[in-house]
């Protein structure tokens, strides 16, 4: 019997993929362990091996399709196997069972619609919306393949639908009166209302980014921040760098010296390296395993890295050089996307000042940097320069206080200013 | 005057009153009498009404009900009772071809007012033959009414309207509502057959329910209100005929339904609830699929734990809305 090939679940929450590209055609002859097909799933794009040697048969979902785990891309059959399609499953539920009977000249109808559920299921073709979502949509003439789903799959709920609709209200102060009306010709069921001279362009968002708009909005709904900001004197620093730059291959970055600063810092620091759990617990991590944000084309992603109290920096440089390379190409396997305690997010390279980050749930504290800046100090009577980054600090306020957050500060800077504190 | 006065009480109350005030109202079934009845919810009425009005029958319940059945169709207003639900497989044809046919058949020549009174439900130990929940075969018989009061307010003015009622009521009690409490007034009042009521209101989820489990939700409710959750929840109070209306306005509102239910899920009454939204105009009402909370499809286990285990609990209510508001609800995997 023909091998089934489905959907692998990478990570945790991992609920769907988007289908990148098909590696081989309908018919062709493939070894166990030859990639099949390349996926994109949250933040990882990954080659689906085949599970067996043989033919690929029935071949379904198309490129650019988001498919959920578990459903069926493609079956290995024996080369002279008479292969009947029917077997298609979802995850968890028994084939049926015409489609262990021969394959005879009259496929029963029982056969033929069990498969075109499977095909539906798998390849989400058409949409889905809750009744009351179709109901409300029809009532606001809006199209209800236009509404951007929030379930699984892109499912669509009554909240979509009344989100969306506001959405494509005009603002109030614009002159609706007199302004034209622009129909959009891609959406052609959706009439906008716009200022003369302009228009709107509607593109889905990225798989990351939409991950990304879920998460942020939950967390900036959910957790209790509050932002402690002080400026870090880093002439030490960047001192150091300079000493390291001629001794160590690679050169550490100043994100990386302040990757290490951080992370032993921080061990000191429990609470914030914890996480909260619902019913006024919360949870403190043995290790330290950092989160780097890291700017890519399709969206912010925080690659982890593991243990990162414990590394030593030669150990440690080339370490996050490689994180973040990966994650600007989409290479990142699921683990090391996930499991993060504490994030930190630099942005000082883009010539930002300070700003104030968002928390990365389930994690207490974001730490965001910006660009060193040149001050001048009163010292001894007299205007000193000193080079300064800008930290702000945001923490979840229900397991770590302001003054938790301000010495866990005061304690990284005495460790930027001296250095051999942290061996 | 309101006082609080428990289930059992007010049953008794409510045939002592309608006895009173209608010589042709009468008590029958096993160990009514003397014994006070296997529940005790006639204690003390032979002393007054005498062996004539309250009487004690043999094993026998094919016989008495279809007595019964004759004695209404004669003018009476008989009150059978059926120590455990279980045994009314005994008086089947008299209820069903006989009880429930009668005034169609005769063009409304005749009529059976005739109260059959029993308690239902598991939760006592009494293993599979003592704790069944079989009123959803009641619901499926035109000509019958079911009613399944759960608080003592509603039982003794939904006992009063089936007295009066020109066709056979089926009256489920449950052994584990006689001892519970509630607000009963002293005076005489009917609460009408048919009619549905909130018990809680709430925005996010409709709860139905009846009998014993309505007490179940309503503590499933208060969790699940401190979790930020509001249920509404609708107590039938009769099964047939069903107030699908007032569960579709609460539907309409909260765009989801769960139905607890004791009896066993296949084929139960929660079935028909469920069915009577999704296949109306409120299907367009629905925000998420509809689901049920009921007993396992076994017989109920002697084992005490295993009883437990195949019943609906509080627990199994608040699981069943929490997943059905989980964002992920529908997950294919």
């Amino acid at each position: 019997m023909a091998t089934e090939l489905k959907v692998p679940k990478l990570g945790m929450d991992m609920e769907e993929a988007n289908i990148l590209r098909w590696l081989v055609d309908e018919g062709a002859a493939v070894e166990k362990g030859d990639p099949v097909i390349e996926i994109d799933t949250d933040k990882v794009s990954y080659e689906i091996e085949a599970n067996a040697d043989g033919v690929i048969r029935g071949l379904r979902g198309e490129e650019g399709e988001t498919v959920p785990v578990g459903a069926t891309l493609a079956f290995i059959a024996a080369p002279d196997e008479e292969f009947s399609e029917p077997e298609a499953t979802v995850d968890g539920a028994l084939p049926t069972t015409e489609s262990t009977l021969p394959n005879e000249e009259s496929v029963p109808s029982a056969t033929r619609e069990s498969s075109q559920l499977a095909e539906h299921l798998d390849g989400r073709r058409g949409v889905r919306a809750s009744p009351a979502a179709r109901r409300a949509a029809a009532m606001r003439g809006l199209a209800i393949g236009d509404v951007a789903g929030s379930g699984p799959g892109g499912r669509i709920y009554l909240s979509d639908v009344l989100e969306a609709d506001v959405r494509q209200r005009p603002p109030e102060q614009a002159p609706a009166a007199a302004a034209p009306v622009v129909e959009e010709s891609e959406v052609p069921t959706e009439p906008t209302v716009l200022p003369p001279g302009e228009a709107v362009e509607r593109e889905p968002l990225s798989r990351v980014r939409r991950v990304g708009a879920e998460r942020t909005a939950r967390s900036f709904a959910e957790v209790p921040h509050f932002y402690l900001t002080r400026d870090l004197e880093v002439d030490r620093l960047l001192e150091l760098r300079e000493r390291l730059k001629a001794k160590m291959e690679p050169a550490p970055s100043l994100t990386e010296l302040l990757v290490l600063a951080i992370s032993r810092t921080l061990k000191d620091h429990p609470r914030l390296n914890a996480r909260y759990v619902d019913g006024g617990q919360m949870e403190v991590n043995a290790r330290v395993n950092l989160g780097i944000a890291a700017a890519t084309d399709e969206g912010l992603v925080v690659p982890v890295l593991q243990g990162a109290d414990t590394l030593p920096l030669r150990a440690l440089v080339p370490a996050v050089k490689d994180l973040v390379r990966r994650a600007r190409e989409g290479k990142l396997g699921a683990d090391e996307l996930s499991g993060g305690t504490f994030t930190i997010s630099n942005l000082g390279m883009m010539g930002v000042d300070s700003f104030d980050a968002i928390i990365n749930t389930p994690q207490a504290g974001i730490l965001a940097l910006g660009r060193v800046r040149t001050v001048p100090e009163w010292q001894g009577g007299e205007w000193v320069p000193r080079r300064v980054i800008s930290a702000t600090l945001s923490v979840d306020h229900r397991v770590a206080d302001g003054a938790d957050g301000a010495r866990f500060l005061q304690d990284l800077q005495v460790a930027l200013l001296d250095w051999e504190l942290l061996l | 005057m309101p006082r609080e006065i428990t289930y059992r009480e007010a049953v008794r109350e409510a045939m002592i009153g309608a006895m009173r005030e209608n010589e042709e109202v009468f008590l029958m079934g096993e160990d009514v009498g003397v014994y006070g009845g296997a529940f005790g919810v006639s204690r003390g009425m032979v002393e007054e009404f005498g062996e004539d009005r309250v009487v004690d029958t043999p094993i026998s319940e094919a016989g008495y009900v279809g007595l019964c059945t004759g004695a209404a169709l004669m003018g009476m207003r008989p009150i059978a009772e059926i120590q455990f639900s279980d045994f009314i497989t005994h008086c089947m044809d008299q209820l069903v071809n006989q009880a429930a046919k009668i005034r169609y058949m005769f063009g409304g020549e005749g009529t059976v007012p005739m109260v059959v009174r029993t308690p239902g439900g598991a939760g006592t130990g009494a293993a599979a033959q003592h704790s069944q929940s079989l009123e959803a075969w009641f619901v499926h018989v035109p000509g019958l009414k079911v009613v399944m009061p759960s608080t003592p307010y509603d039982a003794k003015g939904l006992l009063l309207s089936a007295i009066d009622d020109p066709n056979t009521v089926l009256f489920y009690e449950h052994k584990l509502l006689y001892n519970r409490k509630g607000d009963v007034p002293e005076e005489s009042y009917r609460v009408p057959i048919g009619e549905a009521r909130v018990s809680r209101e709430g925005g996010d989820v409709t709860v139905v329910t009846a009998g014993l489990m309505h007490h179940y939700v309503l503590e499933a409710a208060q969790a699940l209100a401190d979790g930020g959750i509001e249920a509404e929840v609708v107590d039938l109070r009769t099964l047939s005929p069903m107030d699908d209306a007032a569960v579709r306005r609460s539907v309409e509102k909260t765009g989801k339904l769960v139905v607890v239910e004791e009896d066993v899920k296949t084929a139960g009454w929660g079935a028909e609830v469920v069915s009577r939204i999704v296949e109306g105009e409120s299907f367009y009402a629905l925000d998420r699929a509809p689901a049920r909370v009921a007993g396992a499809d076994v017989p109920i286990p002697y084992n005490r734990d295993l009883e437990a285990h195949v019943r609906p609990t509080p627990e199994k209510v608040i699981d069943a809305v929490r997943s059905l508001l989980d964002a992920r609800a529908g997950v294919y995997a």
